[in-house]
């Protein structure tokens, strides 16, 4: 259970870093800087896929018996 | 279910209709008047009989009507500038959230929801469940938020890169909510099937060569000097 919720916490941390990420790249794109907005987009969304993973991973240790 | 579609549909034709009619000089003709009152209509229909059809295709279109007739509805003095750049937020958030409120209802015999069958049983398992329509409904408003608080400052100066801002929010929204946290969360969280399969395979792990993870190790090493080049410059 606590595994769970540890894996959960993280995935909520890496969840919140995404949208700093967010930030960032929409800043970007706005001042016209298309490359690195693009980067920035493509690291937010790595982020929130790992968080994502994180947040099954737990769903299945909250599963096991 | 009612308070957001009524929301929706004051933020797209009542509050506009208004504003023509009381401070641009526009008329109210009863053929736009009816117009604007088909979406209450196609509203209880939608909250009577709960279904897609009715949610997600009628009373979307039920709009339409009006639009059409006066196309100031629409136009640029809704819609331009700045103000028009939030007023659109604004609709786009409250349309999000009729879908929401649509598609991820946590009452059976709702739209997505059919009724269980009457057999007393014993009750569901109250996990993680809960926890999926406020996650994606958060990172909704956060992703897009994001994207909307760099645009909106860029509206006037640069409309282009500001649209191609919101643009780029609503696809990461798009992808990031719709495919991950709904799909590959949900998939896991709602679907027993699925998290057994999760479960078999985290079990079983295949191997791991040393290559795979000296390969692993120095990509990391090279994005971490990377960003911190990229950071610290």
């Amino acid at each position: 259970m606590l595994k769970s919720l540890l894996l959960l916490a993280l995935a909520a941390l890496l969840l919140a870093f995404s949208l700093w990420f967010f930030k960032q790249s929409g800043d970007l794109l706005a001042g016209r800087d298309y490359i690195a907005g693009c980067l920035h987009v493509f690291v937010g969304y790595s982020t929130i896929r790992a968080a994502v993973e994180l947040a099954r991973l737990s769903v299945v240790q909250q599963a096991r018996p | 279910m009612l308070l957001v579609g009524a929301t929706l549909t004051a933020l797209l034709l009542w509050l506009p209709a208004l504003h023509l009619v009381r401070w641009s000089g526009g008329t109210l003709t009863p053929p736009l008047a009816a117009a604007l009152a088909l979406p209450v209509l196609a509203l209880l229909a939608a909250a009577w009989r709960p279904r897609p059809a009715l949610a997600l295709w009628a009373f979307p279109v039920s709009h339409l009507p009006a639009l059409v007739l006066d196309p100031g509805l629409s136009g640029p003095l809704v819609y331009g500038g700045a103000t028009g750049l939030a007023t659109l937020s604004a609709v786009v958030a409250v349309a999000a959230a009729w879908v929401a409120v649509t598609l991820w209802p946590t009452a059976p015999g709702s739209a997505s929801v059919p009724a269980p069958p009457a057999s007393p049983g014993a009750p569901p398992r109250r996990g993680l469940e809960p926890l999926l329509p406020a996650v994606a409904l958060l990172m909704s408003l956060g992703i897009y938020a994001a994207f909307t608080l760099s645009a909106l400052p860029a509206a006037s100066d640069d409309p282009l890169a500001a649209s191609l801002t919101l643009l780029v929010g609503v696809t990461m929204v798009w992808l990031s909510v719709g495919r991950l946290i709904v799909g590959a969360w949900g998939d896991v969280l709602l679907e027993r099937d699925t998290r057994a399969r999760l479960a078999t395979a985290l079990e079983h792990p295949p191997r791991t060569r040393w290559t795979d993870l000296w390969w692993a190790v120095f990509l990391a090493f090279i994005g971490a000097i990377v960003g911190a080049i990229w950071y610290l410059r």
